[in-house]
């Protein structure tokens, strides 16, 4: 699945295989397509999901920095890190891909 | 000299302030609206009338003491009601069934077998093809990895998570699944079932059709028709789950509508059942030309309105005789017995309805026959308002002229208008009209069905469960969310925003009220929400102002009036005006949105009636 050209980029430092795992899932069953990157350099989520986004040619990035899951949304008018209350990784997961999709978030 | 009229309205108050000059000469200072403080009528209005004064006093630097005179309309004593019955009903028996939408079902076809739970899969040995039940206790990947080690023959699974996709993805023979299944638990083990997921960007085809399920389950032609309710509530699902039950299933029945007789004033009397529908019913409504009473059944919803109504006003009217303490003990059916319903507007309708006993919060379209409800007196208490409110203010009150009158005076401010003139006030619980002659004779009626009905008609077709959001979607336009920084709104016009929008209301349909943006939680589509808007308020505006053109017009003749203004509330919304003035213009009538004094849009009319009727009682 890696390597296309439509996918959201996820962005890791340090992951906590579970959490990846959790995020993969969620895009997985709302069917978006995903490529992970590994940072060699220390950042956190919020960091690494706003350089995630630009990298994404849809603009959809995701930052997993250890267990803490992050969200950012690269337009072309900007950029938007989006804070979602009380959300597992799963469901994160599953919103990066209603963005893509333009379909409301869980 | 300086005069106020207030007009004391079901959901506002406005006030109009003028001064009359040493030589008879009115010039117009000011006005201002509030909203209603209480049910019209009662002493709680005191409270918003104050208010509403104070701050047109104020824009003219003065204070209330200033005023020599305050003119009160002498409100129309009428309430309306609305309420809706169901007449059709849709109950699983035994749980047999599951249709419902969830966002990603997977795989594609149908599948018949034996349901089996996924825990008692190595324990069963039967020689046919089965369905799999999986709690929502098992992960997706044991789940996927029992489904490939089993010999059985699995032809289709039913999930209780959102994880079709991920199981799907994992197994070696692809098979439909159907997912979000929440009343999992209620499924019957060991029965014969069908599934069906729909292809991409398809509904379910063999599920939602009788046939289709007759070939399925070897169904005989008389089985063949009990399974029609079944079929007909899964039209329009992406996914679907029939059990075969030969003791049960799901039944459409017909509730027991209540009846609703109508009286004349020879006491002649017309019974018709709520469930012939709403062209029945206003055949025979057509028919009385002079309806005296209409009572309902008892313990129907319709019936319990009636009552509800007669009741609130009876209170009301009673209240001015009686003291407060006393007023329960007072409204017997007695007291209630000289209010009289005087007008009703049934409408067709379908509103979706959670099916009962469904395991997916599955909903049908269900007949209903909404109804609006008329009920009057023969005056409200304004004489005791009046003197409670000179008490309060020092300054001399009059209740002066029938509202109706005064608002035809006041519309006459509009330019181009002519008499005669007839207004439509098209408030939140009646639509009024009067039409004023050059003789100076004034005939006005009261019609059921107005603004408070739109709104619960909005809430029950669209299955809102809010009045405030009907209500939102009933004013304001609406828009689709397209991106995190731009929408387009219903009339395509596509606004950008410099910051991102909340989450929540991404790819969504929302109500713009002027600073704000709320999401409409549903699955319509903004084209659709805005249909039922628009058809809504045509069948109760439109048909209701025809009625009452019909009944205020001279011989009865519609084309004998050439000038119709719009007043009310309601007059203000983006499109009712409009939709009257495109059915009057095949009648050769100007119609039009008022515009009081040039400066007040559509509101403020009685009040500046009632300044205005001054004069002419002055002179006199």
């Amino acid at each position: 699945m890696n390597g296309q050209k439509n996918s959201i980029i996820i962005a890791c430092y340090e992951p906590d295989p579970l959490t990846l795992d959790e995020v993969l899932a969620g895009i997985e069953e709302e069917g978006g397509l995903f490529e992970t990157v590994l940072e060699i350099f220390k950042s956190v989520e919020d960091t690494l999901a706003r350089k995630a986004s630009k990298q994404s040619s849809l603009g959809a990035g995701i930052g997993i920095y250890k267990d803490q899951v992050a969200i950012a949304f690269n337009t072309q008018i900007g950029l938007a890190n989006l804070k979602f209350e009380q959300m597992t990784p799963r469901q994160l997961g599953q919103n990066a891909t209603r963005y893509t999709k333009n379909r409301p978030f869980i | 000299m300086i005069i106020a009229g207030v007009d004391i309205g079901n959901s506002t108050t406005e006030v109009c302030i003028a001064s009359v000059d040493e030589h008879g000469y009115m010039h117009f200072l000011s006005s201002a609206e509030v909203a209603t403080t209480g049910t019209k009528g009662t002493l709680q209005n005191i409270k918003g009338i104050h208010e509403s004064l104070i701050i047109a006093m104020q824009k003219e630097k003065l204070r209330i003491s200033d005023l020599n005179l305050i003119r009160l309309n002498e409100a129309a004593p009428v309430i309306g009601g609305t309420a809706m019955e169901t007449i059709t009903e849709t109950i699983i028996t035994d749980s047999t069934m599951v249709g419902h939408n969830p966002d990603t079902p997977a795989g594609q076809g149908v599948a018949v077998g034996r349901t089996v739970p996924i825990h008692k899969l190595k324990e069963t040995y039967i020689n046919e093809s089965i369905i799999v039940i999986v709690p929502k206790t098992m992960d997706y990947e044991v789940c996927a990895k029992t489904i490939n080690a089993s010999n059985e023959k699995i032809v289709g699974l039913i999930l209780q998570k959102d994880e079709a996709v991920l199981v799907y993805n994992r197994l070696d023979k692809k098979i439909p699944i159907v997912d979000e299944v929440e009343g999992i638990e209620q499924l019957p083990i060991g029965k014969i079932a069908a599934i069906e997921v729909a292809g991409l960007g398809m509904t379910i085809k063999t599920l939602s059709n009788p046939y289709g399920l007759a070939k399925l389950f070897d169904l005989s032609p008389s089985e063949t028709s009990a399974v029609i309710p079944i079929s007909k509530s899964l039209i329009g699902k992406k996914s679907a789950v029939v059990v075969k039950n030969t003791d049960g299933g799901m039944q459409e029945t017909k509730i027991k509508a209540g009846k609703i007789t109508f009286k004349s004033q020879k006491n002649q009397s017309t019974t018709v059942s709520i469930d012939a529908g709403a062209a029945a019913i206003m055949e025979v409504v057509h028919s009385i030309q002079d309806i005296k009473d209409i009572e309902g059944e008892r313990d129907s919803y319709v019936g319990n309105m009636l009552y509800d109504m007669k009741k609130e006003l009876s209170e009301l009217s009673e209240a001015s005789e009686v003291s407060v303490e006393s007023l329960e003990s007072v409204t017997s059916e007695a007291s209630m017995k000289h209010l009289a319903i005087s007008d009703l507007l049934a409408i067709d309708t379908f509103v979706p309805v959670k099916v009962k006993g469904a395991l997916a919060g599955d909903v049908a379209m269900e007949k209903a026959v909404a109804i609006a409800a008329m009920v009057q007196a023969d005056k409200l208490p304004m004489t005791r308002l009046a003197k409670q409110l000179e008490e309060q203010l020092n300054v001399p009150v009059k209740v002066a002229g029938v509202e109706a009158v005064m608002a035809a005076i006041g519309a006459m401010t509009t330019k181009g208008t002519q008499l005669p003139l007839a207004i439509l006030d098209l408030g939140g619980g009646s639509t009024d009209a009067a039409l004023l002659d050059e003789t100076g004779e004034v005939r006005s009626v009261h019609l059921a069905g107005a603004g408070s009905f739109v709104t619960m008609l909005i809430d029950k077709e669209l299955r809102l469960d809010s009045v405030q959001m009907a209500e939102n979607i009933k004013r304001y336009p609406l828009a689709k969310v397209n991106s995190l920084y731009h929408m387009t709104m219903e009339n395509g016009e596509v606004i950008f925003f410099h910051k991102p929008l909340p989450p929540k209301l991404y790819a969504r349909v929302v109500v713009v009220m002027d600073e704000e943006l709320i999401p409409i939680i549903t699955d319509l589509t903004l084209e659709r929400i805005v249909t039922t808007r628009q058809e809504i308020k045509r069948r109760v505006f439109v048909t209701n102002a025809l009625r009452a053109l019909e009944k205020v017009a001279p011989d009865g003749h519609m084309r004998h009036i050439p000038n119709v203004v719009i007043l009310g509330g309601s007059a203000l919304d983006l499109e009712i005006p409009e939709l009257i003035l495109q059915e009057l213009a095949n009648h050769k009538i100007v119609a039009g949105r008022g515009d009081i004094r040039g400066i007040m849009g559509p509101r403020n009319a009685v009040a500046t009636g009632l300044v205005m009727s001054y004069l002419s009682e002055d002179i006199s």
